[in-house]
């Protein structure tokens, strides 16, 4: 399975290579609890999520364990939102996920689609989404739906979640140590409440979930699950990486349940100091006359811009804060012009309010037209 | 015979270079040190190879401030020399482009427009459309259309908005103005083809003096190019 995961890791890049992967390398152990199966070693993972327009995509997938024992998992996605309508937007999104693993018989693939209508307003928002799904396991086809209401609620760098959500589905069942014998099939349906919270400062991010599963079918009533990841940045995009979890089985995508534990190294998820300017966009203004155009740019919370373009010869220039808007004075001719800005010395963008082209060197620039 | 026959084959390559390259900049003048400041790092290849490329556009009547500004944009992103002479090669094309189809007589701003809209997507023949609609420098017009196609308008539809406020004698600003609105209506959420329609309606609903005085129904901000997307951007209707 190691080797599928690597083979799919290759042939997937290309197709979303406009938007910055993410690569976990590490080290995993895990428990697989439902076979009492122990797999401990290398883990490479890659998740890669992008955005244009009203469409959205995103890829999950990797590989953890040895050749004794070992789980690959891929997981595809892609949407299209609506604009949003007075503060509500709405969201349809397909998900094929593919899971495989020597500790237990077998392989899920799992083809999912979801409807999801996402309300938000200042610090406060939620979402309801309403879902179904055919999962193909060893020789059965299984349909299933489910149904989640979540809120969240921001203060300041910290953001807590609060999730419901019931599924319906069905679940293979069999004998043996190994669960190496099928011996049917049977209903799985639960009820599970959780809780997250997100914090971060400039270099480090901490995320922890809890949630209550009630599982008439299970061997508990009630079963917790609990999920917590720290990552500290070394750099503006490599962060050390510690993650501990006790997962409950997911039936829809076939994961089984697991107690594991991974140490590594995140290559290509900007630092919070660095993203965090990247999520707000830059409006900039041009007035005055050539000789001695007045450029601003609006953005609130940050705490510095630069701005160069081919009237700077690209060289950066700093600008001064005023307020929320920074101002700089320079000359500009009329006519068509190519600009970036750099916010908090992240990484040169298109302002937030010109279109972009193609700079001829693999990247974008803002295009601005002043009169 | 044999070596002194190559010695001198590249005796007199290297003579020449230096008179096609030395020659044409000697008349450059300011945008020789621009030029000459961009490329010092680069190996003396691409430097010779980016000097004759420049100095042929020089002699060619195109403008050459784009193409030291495409160096040094070149470098300072870290591009290697080959990249950063195939992208002056590109606009160099691009330029000529634009010269020929608006013709011999076009300002350094309205090639300049023309090349950009061209790297959006423009056609020669929308460039020429533009050209014979007005009288008028068109470089707003053609800065307004490579924003339109930048924005994710269909060309067809991008012309017709331009063209439209044209023949309304709309100033730069106006134009400006359009095409700035179209993207914050795109940034929003709205497809540039919805945002189009409703932009190109609102201008033929309206006098045709309207546009000249500036009172373009839907468009915000007319005295720059700023727009902060929280103008009247119209929302679907379910």
């Amino acid at each position: 399975m190691c080797a599928i995961g690597v083979l799919l890791l290759g042939a997937s890049i290309p197709a979303i290579a406009q938007s910055p992967a993410v690569v976990d390398v590490g080290i995993s152990a895990a428990r697989f609890t439902g076979d009492n199966v122990s797999v401990a070693g290398p883990q490479l993972r890659l998740s890669a999520a992008g955005v244009q327009r009203q469409f959205f995509e995103a890829i999950e997938l990797g590989a953890m364990g040895t050749r004794a024992a070992a789980i690959g998992y891929v997981g595809l996605s892609a949407g299209v939102r609506t604009t949003p309508v007075a503060q509500v937007r709405h969201d349809i999104a397909v998900e094929l996920s593919g899971v495989g693993t020597t500790a237990s018989a077998g392989r899920a693939i799992t083809a999912l689609v979801g409807a999801r209508s996402v309300y938000e307003q200042g610090p406060i928002g939620g979402w309801f989404r309403a879902s179904g799904q055919a999962a193909s396991r060893a020789s059965d086809v299984f349909y299933g739906g489910s149904v989640e209401a979540a809120s969240w609620w921001r203060v300041g760098r910290k953001q807590l979640t609060a999730t419901l959500m019931q599924e319906w589905t069905r679940a293979a069942l069999y004998a043996g140590p190994a669960r190496s014998r099928p011996v049917g099939t049977a209903p799985v349906q639960y009820l599970e409440g959780g809780m997250s919270l997100r914090a971060e400062s400039d270099a480090a991010a901490f995320n922890v979930a809890v949630t209550s599963r009630r599982d008439a079918g299970a061997s508990h009533l009630f079963e917790p699950s609990l999920a917590a990841t720290v990552l500290y940045w070394t750099s503006e995009s490599t962060a050390l990486m510690l993650a501990a979890a006790h997962q409950l089985p997911d039936y829809v995508r076939g994961l089984d349940a697991l107690d594991g534990v991974s140490v590594g190294i995140r290559f290509g998820q900007a630092s919070p100091a660095l993203a965090r300017p990247a999520l707000r966009a830059a409006m900039i203004q041009f007035t005055g006359t050539a000789d001695t155009r007045l450029v601003r740019i609006h953005i609130p919370d940050a705490r510095t811009v630069e701005i160069m373009g081919d009237f700077t010869n690209w060289e950066p220039r700093p600008t001064t804060r005023n307020g929320a808007t920074f101002e700089s004075t320079m000359r500009v001719t009329s006519g068509t012009h190519r600009l970036l800005l750099r916010i908090d010395g992240g990484e040169w963008r298109p302002p937030g309010n010109t279109p972009a082209v193609a700079d001829d060197f693999g990247g974008r620039v803002g295009l601005l037209v002043v009169p | 015979m044999t070596r002194l026959a190559g010695s001198g084959s590249r005796v007199m390559f290297l003579v020449m270079l230096a008179v096609v390259v030395t020659a044409p900049r000697a008349t450059l003048g300011a945008q020789d040190f621009a030029y000459a400041a961009s490329v010092a790092d680069l190996d003396s290849a691409t430097q010779s190879l980016l000097g004759k490329e420049i100095a042929l556009a020089h002699a060619r009547g195109l403008p050459v401030d784009p193409l030291i500004a495409k160096v040094r944009e070149g470098r300072l992103k870290r591009a290697p020399g080959a990249r950063i002479r195939a992208a002056v090669e590109r606009l160099g094309e691009r330029l000529s482009v634009a010269r020929e189809a608006l013709g011999a007589m076009s300002t350094a701003e309205e090639i300049t427009a023309g090349a950009d809209a061209i790297s959006a997507g423009a056609q020669a023949a929308s460039l020429r459309a533009v050209r014979a609609a007005t009288g008028q420098p068109v470089t707003a017009a053609i800065g307004a259309l490579a924003q339109l196609l930048a924005s994710g308008v269909t060309e067809q539809k991008a012309m017709e908005m331009v063209l439209t406020l044209l023949r309304r004698n709309a100033v730069p600003a106006m134009l400006i103005a359009l095409a700035n609105q179209v993207e914050a209506d795109v940034a929003t959420g709205l497809s540039p083809t919805a945002s189009a329609a409703f932009r190109l309606r609102a201008l033929e609903n309206q006098s045709g003096d309207a546009a000249a005085t500036g009172a373009l129904p839907g468009v915000v901000n007319v005295t720059g190019a700023a727009n902060n997307g929280t103008g009247s951007a119209p929302r679907r209707k379910p």
